[in-house]
């Protein structure tokens, strides 16, 4: 056919490649009550006008409200039944292993039922517990910060030793911000978490594989679980955040005025707040820096590309004619050859494109090439065209 | 739609697929299935190698055209393509007339109407100039002939397909009877659809809304001639 050429087998082939792509967060993302989305699922009856709150909070990379608004990752906390936070609650269990907290907690059951949901799906066990191992060390986490990075960030797999998070260990400790520092920010130094040698220590769970998250000052000391596959960093709270710092502030509970006055330590906070309130006071004082626009999380994705690559094989003798209108004049003459030099010239054609088609001429798929290149009799042309997917 | 950087040297070109593709693929039924290819040449303006000979011409068509990123609607993505023909020495190529009822022969435009002059007879000719007769090989035995499917229709014929932009494309066998220079010629019947006042409003001129234009592309499957004429509905015709 004149303007078609067959594919044979030789011409099509497959190949995989890997797309890297560099994720930047910045603390005001996370910091910023505008890009930081709360859906208040939980609601409480009982005094006053009850409790609302989230069960994690999602961070976009702008203001939520925009339609242009890319929500980047997901934020919550959970508990272990075994962690000290939940045995100094004092709970009784019922005959159906349901948990009974006194009225000076919330939300105990569901801080419990996500680590037991995250326990679940990346150890393969709700009981199990989340742990980090240095050397013969091993540490139990058992009061995670979950971050959830969503798919659009993490794509098929995060990439080895590429992790870092930047955070404050505690909230403002200024004597002016202490009464009321729940979402003071502090002035002290940062510390950095990373992924560093988990390329050569590839461990393998339930959830994929997983690298474990040091502190970059002191390597021996691992602070969390990244399951790379999963896109999901499990935080050791307990280890990473000032456990000692007094935290003062309001919180949602249920009382008359739908608030209360509390004055406590980070586990205390975890006990007595709300999963909304908790989420509000570690986005605040522990990612917001007084410079702004700093990066609080980076990371590098891996998204994986399945290809087909056809070689479009153009003979010399092909293709050396074009159906352009300007190829010819009003008198049918192709342009391209000079009157007079017929005997001595030949036609030949610039290509802009590269159709794949499919036997019923269907057009499935086009190719531009990012200048003309001429295409004549004293030239055979190979073109490589891939098709991603 | 943009241009694509020229500085580039890319030996991979990277295909999108077209809207006719993704269908095919969503369709998970096998029918996304490259079999063969086709190169264009849609950007090129051949006629600067008329003004700057073959030398500077060239470079100057290589140098300084740009060239657009590629386009995913199926009708538009590839117009002209460059044709393969054995013999390297032609100097005319075949082109495409149209005759017919209702056409106007300086514009090639056909009018047709949707209250009594609802078809219009048409042929397309293969035609050259100062040649004795058309290279075999570019005598169409064929014809793709593409139109939209809300308005137009060939008489007695099937659409082999009606794509997402509802676009039908026949195929057309061509008349037994050669031209005087052995070209190729297909007559067919165009037949106005019924045409709602509603479609009028929406798809009418701006300056008549009794008037609707839409264009018709014949391909020759042989000689890879394209040739692209409007039809104007008249609601009162």
């Amino acid at each position: 056919m004149a303007v078609f050429k067959e594919f044979n087998g030789n011409d099509v082939k497959t190949s995989r490649s890997f797309l890297n792509q560099l994720v930047d967060i910045i603390n005001t993302d996370l910091s910023s009550s505008t890009t930081r989305r709360k859906f208040q699922v939980f609601v409480t009856g009982g005094v006053g006008p009850g409790v609302t709150s989230s069960l994690f909070q999602t961070v976009y990379d702008q203001d939520f409200t925009l339609q242009t608004a890319n929500a980047v990752l997901d934020m919550t906390i959970g508990l272990h039944t075994g962690s000290q936070v939940v045995v100094n609650a004092n709970p009784i269990i019922d005959a159906n292993g349901k948990y009974l907290f006194g009225s000076d907690t919330l939300m105990m059951r569901e801080k419990i039922d996500l680590y037991r949901q995250m326990a679940q799906n990346l150890l393969g066990d709700s009981d199990a517990t989340f742990t980090t191992i240095s050397g013969s060390n091993s540490y139990q986490i058992k009061e995670p910060l979950f971050i959830n990075f969503k798919r659009l960030f993490a794509r098929d797999q995060m990439k080895r030793e590429t992790f870092a998070i930047q955070y404050f260990p505690s909230a403002s400790a200024l004597a002016a911000d202490v009464a009321g520092n729940l979402a003071k920010a502090p002035k002290s130094t940062t510390k950095i978490l990373t992924d560093i040698n988990s390329s050569v220590n590839k461990e393998f769970t339930f959830g994929g594989q997983i690298s474990y998250v040091v502190d970059s000052s002191n390597v021996a000391n691992p602070l969390g679980v990244l399951f790379i596959d999963k896109g999901i960093f499990v935080m050791d709270m307990s280890r990473s955040f000032d456990q000692a710092g007094p935290l003062s502030g309001s919180l949602k509970a249920v009382t008359s005025t739908g608030t209360t006055n509390f004055s406590g330590s980070f586990a205390n906070l975890l006990v007595s707040g709300c999963i909304d309130d908790i989420v509000d006071h570690i986005a605040t004082t522990r990612f917001l820096s007084s410079t702004l626009d700093q990066t609080a999380v980076t990371f590098q994705n891996i998204t994986n590309i399945n290809s087909t690559l056809f070689f479009a094989r153009l003979a010399s003798d092909e293709f050396n004619y074009s159906s352009n209108p300007t190829y010819t004049d009003s008198s049918s003459r192709i342009v391209v050859i000079d009157e007079g030099q017929e005997d001595t010239q030949q036609s030949f054609t610039f290509i802009t494109s590269v159709g794949l088609y499919d036997a019923n001429d269907n057009l499935l798929a086009v190719a531009k090439l990012s200048r003309p290149i001429l295409k004549d009799a004293d030239r055979d042309l190979t073109l490589k065209i891939r098709l991603d997917y | 739609m943009g241009y694509l950087q020229s500085d580039t040297n890319n030996v991979i070109l990277d295909a999108v697929l077209t809207d006719t593709g993704r269908q095919f693929l969503s369709r998970n039924d096998n029918s996304f299935s490259v079999s063969k290819f086709a190169v264009g040449d849609d950007e090129v303006d051949y006629t600067i190698i008329q003004k700057f000979g073959r030398t500077v011409g060239k470079e100057k068509i290589e140098k300084n055209t740009p060239v657009f990123e590629a386009l995913t609607n199926q009708g538009l993505a590839q117009k002209y393509r460059c044709i393969s023909v054995s013999n390297p020495s032609l100097i005319r190529l075949p082109n495409l007339t149209l005759t017919g009822e209702g056409v106007d022969s300086s514009t090639n435009l056909v009018s047709i109407g949707t209250t009594t002059v609802k078809t219009r007879n048409l042929t397309v000719a293969q035609s050259i100039q100062d040649e004795n007769t058309i290279d075999v090989e570019l005598r169409d035995q064929a014809f793709v002939v593409e139109m939209n499917n809300q308005f137009l229709q060939v008489l007695g014929a099937t659409p082999e397909d009606i794509d997402g932009q509802q676009r039908a494309t026949y195929l057309l066998t061509r008349d037994a009877v050669e031209t005087a220079v052995g070209g190729s010629r297909l007559s067919f019947t165009v037949s106005t659809k019924a045409i709602t006042e509603s479609q009028y409003q929406i798809y009418g001129a701006t300056f008549n809304k009794s008037l609707i234009s839409t264009f018709v592309k014949v391909s020759g499957i042989q000689s890879g001639a394209v040739f692209q004429f409007e039809v104007q509905i008249s609601k009162s015709v």
